[in-house]
């Protein structure tokens, strides 16, 4: 059978709908409201290229405090497939980025949550998320970012087969530039570490056939 | 935020349509089918002790499904058909790629196995696939496997001599007509490279426990439908297969409630490569023991 053919479409809604960029690292100004656009995903085989899965997103947030932020997200890619799939956080800045190398430190707690349209299936994941930030230019906003990520899979698995995986890890490296108005981000991911990606006829493109890395990019803009 | 409300409105009600059960079949079309003389790649082709004699081969076209859902599909008989009625045959159903030219050496394995044309075998495309009307669709697999057993019940085949034989997405329709019989009941289901179930494969892939309704509205579940087939059961499943992981089959085996299953992990075996690592005589041994109820 030929390997290369379209059921990775298939699934590779499946797959980028658990590989979000990360929604956001630095809280917003208090009473700020940010939107966003956000597209990518894992690298995958496709037609003998490499490519990140063209998934896409919008994001809201909003400055509650000074050093807490409310966000959200909705995804468009899995809503033009007939699932609802979006996600609601916040995140708190535990310390500010100090003179010199000292990084910020903010922790996000959200949750994914989908339903489809048909069979009304529902499901809920929560998203812990721990960043450390550095803005790096004196009289500039910038900053770079690394994250860990963590993902939680209580749910049974089909046929009632229990979970024994509980736990996704991923962990990125991006960078924003940031102005009055937007912030424009680009981040690189390993999604998974440690977990398979063989056996499928999705290719990713992992380590040791093992996670698989991802690319993601942002737009916000600033209100 | 009021036109973002609405685009998040639009995007959710409007752009539900799509689905992506079509996903799951990579059929190729063709204008005129070649067999033998069919020269695209392929993962074997065999040689000339292999060979059928061409008045033993009939390209053959059936209607298939019912009035609102007709096609004309093309099948393929491997064998002597005032025979049908007296020989033992084996129902192929090929995978989610290519046509009947791509499965033509592999039906002519079949053809040899237990000896040159031991048994008659019968293989399709399914609907959207080779010459076949129409588009490829769950409920088209069945039809179309079923509208093979009428033309071989009008050819007198019964029962107990019809064993179906499923590689790849060819297990839906097999362990769909073995477990829920429609026109003939196959006696015996061989299963090579299977796949559990759409949810499964999902799962499998994404890792995390979606539901496959999230993707999809296909209701191919074959380690479910498994547990009601009585018949005798073999399943092959190569250790190396990266497209359908050995995982999937050890499922559907697991599942298997009757009394007599024959199983074989090939080692080192890929999703295509299970005859060709196994070894073509033993393969062959294998398949015609099976039938013969040797093993």
């Amino acid at each position: 059978m030929k390997q290369c053919i379209p059921l990775l479409l298939m699934l590779y809604l499946v797959v980028l709908s658990a590989c979000n960029s990360t929604r956001i690292v630095k809280p917003l100004a208090k009473k700020q409201v940010a939107v966003g656009l956000d597209f990518g995903g894992p690298i995958m085989d496709f037609a003998g290229a490499k490519i990140p899965v063209p998934f896409s997103s919008i994001s809201v947030g909003y400055g509650i405090d000074s050093n807490l932020t409310f966000f959200g997200g909705v995804n468009i890619t899995s809503a033009i497939f007939g699932t609802v799939q979006w996600d609601l956080g916040i995140l708190g800045e535990v310390i500010r980025p100090q003179k010199g190398y000292i990084p910020g430190l903010s922790i996000g707690a959200s949750t994914q949550m989908m339903v489809d349209v048909f069979e009304a299936n529902f499901r809920m994941y929560p998203v812990l998320d721990v960043n450390l930030y550095w803005n790096y230019l004196p009289k500039h906003e910038h900053y770079f970012y690394v994250n860990w990520g963590s993902w939680f899979d209580f749910w049974d698995r089909t046929q009632g087969i229990g979970n024994t995986k509980l736990y996704y890890p991923s962990f990125s490296l991006g960078h924003t530039f940031e102005n009055k108005k937007m912030r424009y981000t680009i981040e690189g991911k390993y999604i998974t570490p440690g977990i398979e990606n063989g056996g499928t006829p999705v290719k990713f493109n992992g380590i040791a056939g093992q996670g698989s890395w991802g690319v993601y990019l942002s737009v916000v803009r600033k209100f | 935020m009021k036109n973002i409300g609405f685009l998040l409105l639009f995007l959710t009600i409007t752009l539900t349509g799509c689905r992506l059960d079509n996903f799951l079949f990579n059929p190729a079309t063709v204008t005129e089918y070649k067999f033998d003389a069919f020269e695209e790649e392929q993962r074997f082709v065999l040689d000339s002790s292999y060979a059928i004699s061409e008045s033993l081969i009939d390209l053959m076209t059936l209607e298939s499904g019912p009035e609102d859902d007709r096609e004309t599909i093309y099948a393929a008989y491997i064998g002597d058909q005032s025979r049908i009625s007296q020989d033992t045959i084996i129902l192929y159903c090929h995978g989610n790629a290519g046509h009947l030219d791509y499965y033509w050496e592999r039906a002519k394995l079949l053809a040899n196995a237990g000896g040159k044309n031991r048994f008659g075998v019968f293989f399709m495309d399914y609907r959207g696939y080779g010459k076949s009307t129409g588009k490829a669709t769950e409920a088209g697999l069945y039809y179309d496997v079923d509208a093979c057993m009428k033309w071989l019940k009008a050819q007198g085949l019964t029962d107990d001599r019809l064993v179906i034989y499923g590689f790849s997405l060819g297990g839906a329709p097999s362990t769909e007509l073995t477990a829920n019989p429609r026109t003939l009941t196959p006696s015996k289901l061989i299963l090579e490279a299977p796949f559990a179930s759409f949810e499964f494969m999902a799962q499998d892939i994404a890792k995390i426990a979606f539901a496959g309704s999230f993707y999809g509205n296909l209701e191919i579940d074959n380690s479910v439908e498994i547990q009601k087939v009585q018949q005798p059961f073999m399943w092959m499943h190569g250790t190396a297969d990266d497209f359908v992981g050995i995982h999937h089959g050890e499922l559907i085996q697991q599942n298997y409630q009757g009394t007599h299953k024959v199983i074989r992990r090939v080692q080192g075996g890929e999703h295509s490569t299970v005859p060709i690592v196994m070894g073509f005589d033993i393969y062959m041994k294998l398949v015609a023991d099976f039938i013969t109820g040797e093993i």
